[in-house]
């Protein structure tokens, strides 16, 4: 039974971050080809940054027409990924594939990476080294533990670094990033201008929200859901007004792993 | 358990230990000198001061003694009703805040060491500096010959309440590597 449970649960997860890992690709190969701006780092540049440049054996992850490459592997990867499910020698090879393409494309674009790369990268590396083809249902279930503490590590340790800050406690914060042309909306900078205690209440929500994120695991099966269904709302919001897209799908990948060990801790 | 799941585990168990430490400034450096594959995540999202500011990259030539207008590399379009499912830019926009963020650490070091702030020229050789250099040097030449060419960082707050743009870093003159 619990076998079945870790099987579904993992096969939802990679789904899930396999339509991350889907569109964050397309989307650099998009900037490759149509920005040039994107293929901009000389590999003078790239060598200040970066020690492996140094090795002569590992200098060809460098290159534009490499990073075009490892994208269309994600891309092939996901989709296989997809389809398949969970268990077996192929799935676990494609898996193992996919989490080395994912790494090196991190590396090679390290400057400015979000929050949901790095996610991406820590669900692909659990379910890597706790793939059925060689890990018992124990290591698979501790897997899938490590996903759901790492994603209420996230959002705990950002709610708690917005309570130490005095830009989130006084309302200003949401304000500022709302009033810039990068993640803001001109239309909700003029209301939390004109309407300050919005600003105060936005931020207290989610500082809250943040911080008391790890007590998901301890909460009745329908208050759980309706906690998991309020974090995906917030994330939502955050695709359509700030434009992080990718954030929804990696974080949401997250959940099945979450409503597994809530399940664990409450039964 | 066989010994190698036991690895595993463990290993699974330091690196979320890890990750925790990592989230406190004061050990952030020690672990990144070891973390290889930069693989140890920060998760203090727009925390503790929020984005306030837009940067933008903006770059000049010299055509025979003669300096041309700014022009400003776009990197920021507004965005469109499929945002949420596709929005490209926002990694070009959180890169040039990164490399604007990390001039600023540049200048902040170069202070702490040397007591002044330092001139384009003794920033000439960083990291940042040459990301910015090797981007205005990939957009077109206008004019062949013995050109040169120069970039900014301007910063402006604000789309609701827009601020006059403030320079925040002005490179030296490079160069235009002519291919005629």
């Amino acid at each position: 039974m619990i076998d079945h449970i870790i099987t579904n649960t993992t096969g939802l997860t990679i789904k899930i971050v396999s339509i991350a890992i889907f569109i964050s690709s397309f989307e650099y190969i998009y900037l490759l080809y149509r920005l040039k701006q994107y293929s901009f780092v000389s590999q003078e540049t790239i060598s200040l940054s970066s020690k492996l440049y140094s090795n002569n054996r590992l200098k060809f992850i460098f290159k534009d027409s490499v990073f075009v490459v490892l994208q269309a592997i994600k891309i092939l990867s996901t989709v296989v990924l997809f389809v398949l499910p969970p268990h077996g020698a192929l799935w676990s090879l494609v898996l193992v594939v996919l989490f080395i393409t994912c790494l090196l494309s991190n590396y090679r674009d390290s400057i400015g990476r979000e929050g949901s790369d790095q996610m991406q990268l820590i669900i692909l590396m659990a379910l890597f080294l706790t793939s059925q083809f060689w890990s018992s249902e124990l290591l698979r279930l501790i897997g899938l533990i490590f996903i759901a503490i790492q994603s209420s590590i996230s959002y705990s340790v950002a709610g708690i670094s917005k309570l130490f800050s005095k830009y989130w406690r006084n309302g200003s914060a949401f304000f500022s990033i709302m009033n810039t042309v990068s993640y803001g909306d001109q239309r909700l900078a003029k209301l939390y201008h004109r309407r300050k205690y919005l600003g105060l209440i936005t931020c207290w929500i989610v500082i809250v929200f943040e911080c008391l994120f790890p007590l998901v695991f301890f909460l009745p099966e329908r208050f759980m859901f309706v906690f998991l269904g309020t974090a995906l709302i917030f994330h939502l919001a955050n695709a359509f007004i700030m434009g992080l897209n990718n954030f929804t799908w990696t974080f949401l990948a997250t959940y099945p792993s979450i409503v597994l060990t809530n399940h664990l801790l409450m039964n | 358990m066989t010994t190698i799941e036991f690895c595993i585990t463990l290993f699974l168990v330091l690196f979320t230990i890890v990750c925790g430490v990592y989230q406190l400034h004061s050990h952030r450096s020690l672990i990144k000198k070891y973390d290889f594959l930069r693989i140890v995540p920060v998760w203090t999202f727009f925390a503790p001061t929020p984005l306030s500011h837009d940067f933008h990259l903006m770059y000049r030539d010299i055509l025979t003694d003669k300096k041309q207008k700014w022009i400003q590399i776009k990197m920021i379009k507004s965005k469109s009703l499929f945002t949420f499912i596709w929005h490209p830019e926002r990694r070009l926009k959180k890169k040039l805040i990164a490399i604007s963020n990390l001039i600023g650490l540049e200048i902040k070091k170069y202070k702490d060491i040397h007591g002044e702030i330092p001139s384009a020229k003794d920033l000439e050789s960083t990291f940042p500096y040459k990301m910015c250099l090797d981007i205005i040097m990939n957009e077109p030449i206008l004019k062949s010959g013995k050109n040169f060419r120069q970039f900014m960082i301007a910063k402006t707050k604000g789309t609701h309440i827009p601020s006059k743009p403030e320079i925040f870093f002005v490179s030296v003159f490079h160069q235009i590597q002519n291919n005629d």
